[in-house]
């Protein structure tokens, strides 16, 4: 007994001795976490290491997460000072160990294993969005009275162009900005708060430098203010040969200038001849040599011009030598005869210009034509003459009015057609007496394919014949002019290729019905390719012409033209653009000179 | 009359002489130079054109070395006695003196609005001089290197 309780007390001395030998663990004094990262060996949603920025005072840990990290959960890695135990949310954090949710206002402990202190930490996280971008920047209309509208750069890109009416042009203007996260923005090198609004003078590029501080990242922009561009008329000049009689106007694709066709007497000439004339971009030009028609033509009228594709100009007119039938040339060393003279078997009805073309399929010259001999199968009904590179071939075509319907002889004869040519292709819209309004795509040996079948305008009996015309604008869109007759106007229509209608297009211009069912007045129109603007020439008052157009950008209200003193017209107006997007008016005044004006943008102006 | 190899062997010592190891040189002193946007340092501007915008650049040449700080970049302008500014000419405001330039930012414009005047006096001092007078880098130099430190101003000239 006394051997086991000696045994127990040397173990209970032993013990004492051991435990006595522990050395004895002092506070530090400290409570402290000390560094905090998150490693993105460790966090695999991360691009890179972020380190925590520590606020010992007001014991919070700023975090810079990517936006593009969407996962909460990291393992941290941190120090503490001695003794601490770090715990979130009553789980004990091993540094580089255990997972942590970290988000804003998480909150992070540190109490000291040997003392009665501790500390909380309080999780920031700032978001990086790893780029500085400026995000907007408007002119807003309610900061700015001489706007209509809010305006603002199509796209944020370093170098933008907004563009404002004129009123607002070259003035102070107030400007709103707003940036990306965490991205300060100075404008002209003014600190402008993100959404925020500062004055700005537009008569000089705007600098615009966005930083972003946290992503370490800095974007320059620079914004021009320029004015909205209007369209201007501008009257190009006069031109006359001799003494003028008639003439018509066509574009030449291949060099994309206005060509004048027309007859004239020279000096002592007797009777009319034709010539062609062009305008150069500075300047009228003859081109080719003048007096087309062979010396033996009584006198030359109706005189029109085509081309083919490649600027191949052939000419036309009725000569008197062949009783009013028309002759076609081609412009080579000279003016070469295209077959044989006066085409047609019978004599033409000279009313109107019938459409003249080079069909892009055969590149050849074609035309429609009026028959004017009585008792023959072309009188007064839509004939089709086209020449197949040796003869001449002339038919009367089907698929349109015929003459002499419900008893009324003269019902369904052919008035006019007006040609295009898009995409290849050649579209007619044409006019026959007491029906309505066609338009029809015509093949190379000239059948006629529908496409709008006896339009009748609302309210109207039928179409009548003045001015129709038929314009593209050369993206596939075909657009028919002609007469309201119930409403009294002259109407521009879209040519609905589906519903094979015409939609008005815009408003109708009043005109006057003349007693013998036709319109008083001349018009013209085209259509631009390169913006949806139409414009068009009428007779005003005493026959000075008024110029319109629509812009469907403002709306589908005509507005006029400033024009100065223009000379006034005896003749129909032809209108064209080119491809480029330049219109031109020509007419005849009465003087007998081809006035001739462009319609283009005004020339830009930009502060740079 | 020299045999080959005699020849060959001073053909390959003509080569060696010509292999000396190239040395590099650095140029690492900063400038500061103002120019138009040719490179050029004057230009004259038509007195009949109106609302001519023109515009200078400041460009600072400096390695990272010393870009660690802002520069900043004192211009003076010198206005010649035929010339009124707000009438013949106006400087966007926020590109007059000084100019701070941001680590990493090289360029920094200085624009001209010219405005068209029908009180021109040719016998008169008819030339705008923009003049770079100081920086914040005292390394800096003024101008391109070199004795003549072109391009330390540029000089408009209203005719």
């Amino acid at each position: 007994m006394n051997r086991f309780v000696s045994i127990a007390v040397c173990f209970v001395a032993a013990a004492s001795v051991l435990v006595a030998c522990q050395p004895k663990v002092t506070p530090d004094g400290k409570c402290e976490i000390t560094s905090f990262s998150l490693s993105a060996a460790k966090n695999s949603a991360l691009p890179a290491d972020v380190k925590g920025a520590i606020d010992a005072s007001a014991k919070t840990i700023t975090l810079v997460i990517p936006t593009s990290v969407k996962t909460t959960s990291f393992v941290p890695d941190f120090a503490v000072t001695e003794n601490d135990v770090v715990t979130s949310g009553g789980q004990t954090l091993v540094s580089g160990e255990t997972s942590v949710t970290l988000a804003n206002g998480t909150k992070i402990s540190v109490a000291d294993d040997v003392s009665a202190m501790s500390a909380d930490y309080t999780i920031a996280i700032q978001a990086n969005d790893e780029a500085a971008e400026l995000v907007s920047v408007c002119f807003k209309q309610a900061d700015n009275s001489a706007l209509v509208a809010d305006v603002a750069p199509d796209a944020i890109a370093p170098e933008m162009v907004v563009r404002v009416p004129g009123e607002a042009f070259r003035t102070e203007l107030v400007m709103t900005v707003e940036a990306g996260e965490n991205d300060a923005i100075k404008v002209n090198n003014a600190d402008v708060a993100s959404g925020a609004s500062i004055k700005v003078d537009t008569n000089f590029p705007i600098d615009i430098t966005v930083s972003d501080q946290v992503a370490g990242k800095s974007a320059k922009y620079v914004l021009k203010v320029g004015k909205i561009l209007e369209y201007v008329l501008t009257r190009l000049g006069g031109f006359a040969e001799g003494s003028m009689n008639d003439f018509t106007m066509t574009m030449n694709p291949a060099d994309d200038a206005p060509y004048f066709a027309y007859t004239r007497k020279v000096g002592d000439e007797k009777n009319n001849n034709m010539s062609v004339a062009k305008w150069d971009g500075s300047s009228f030009v003859i081109v080719g040599p003048t007096g087309i028609a062979d010396a033996s033509a009584r006198s030359a009228s109706k005189p029109r011009i085509a081309f083919a594709a490649d600027g191949t100009l052939y000419a036309t007119y009725l000569g008197g030598d062949v009783a009013s039938k028309p002759t076609v040339k081609k412009l080579g060393s000279g003016w070469e005869l295209v077959g044989e003279a006066g085409i047609t078997p019978q004599n033409n009805n000279s009313s109107y210009n019938y459409p003249f073309f080079v069909h892009p399929a055969s590149n050849q010259p074609a035309f429609f034509w009026n028959g004017n001999t009585k008792n023959t199968a072309s009188y007064r009904v839509m004939n089709y003459s086209g020449f197949n590179g040796t003869s001449w071939s002339s038919n009367v075509v089907s698929g349109v009015p015929a003459l002499g319907v419900e008893g009324n002889a003269n019902a369904g004869m052919y008035y006019t057609s007006s040609y295009v040519i898009d995409g290849g292709k050649v579209f007619i819209g044409s006019s026959f007496n007491e029906y309505g309004y066609y338009v029809h795509e015509v093949a190379a040996d000239g059948t006629l394919t529908a496409i709008v079948d006896n339009f009748i305008p609302a309210g109207s009996p039928h179409g009548l014949p003045g001015s129709v015309q038929l314009k593209s604008d050369g993206n596939g869109g075909l657009y028919f002019m002609g007469a309201d007759r119930g409403a009294g106007i002259m109407q521009i229509y879209a040519v609905d290729k589906d519903a094979k209608a015409l939609k008005p297009f815009g408003n109708g211009i009043k005109v006057t019905i003349s007693s013998n069912g036709g319109i008083t007045e001349d018009f013209g129109f085209a259509v631009s390719p390169a913006d949806l603007l139409v414009i068009s020439a009428y007779d005003g008052e005493g026959g000075v012409p008024v110029f319109a157009y629509i812009d469907v950008d403002g709306g589908y209200q005509w507005s006029e033209f400033a024009a100065a003193s223009p000379a006034a017209a005896r003749s129909t107006y032809y209108i064209s653009f080119d491809s480029k997007g330049v219109g031109y008016i020509a007419y005849m005044a009465t003087d007998y000179t081809i006035e001739l004006y462009s319609v283009s943008l005004e020339a830009d102006i930009l502060p740079e | 009359m020299i045999n080959k190899p005699l020849a060959a062997l001073i053909g390959v010592l003509v080569l060696l002489c010509g292999c000396r190891k190239h040395q590099e040189v650095f140029f690492d002193t900063p400038f500061v130079r103002i120019e138009d946007s040719n490179g050029a340092s004057s230009v004259i501007v038509d007195r009949k054109l109106d609302n001519l915008l023109t515009e200078l650049r400041l460009v600072v040449s400096a390695s990272s070395h010393y870009f660690t700080e802002p520069i900043v970049v004192e211009y003076e302008i010198i206005t010649g006695n035929g010339l009124v500014e707000g009438k013949d000419y106006r400087v966007q405001a926020s590109t007059l003196s000084p100019q701070t330039f941001s680590p990493g930012t090289y360029s920094l414009p200085i624009r001209v609005i010219w405005y068209a005047t029908d009180t021109f006096d040719p016998s008169k001092d008819n030339t705008l001089t923009f003049r770079i007078t100081k920086t914040s880098l005292p390394e800096m130099l003024i101008g391109c290197p070199g004795t003549d430190a072109i391009k330390k101003e540029f000089i408009f000239t209203k005719l």
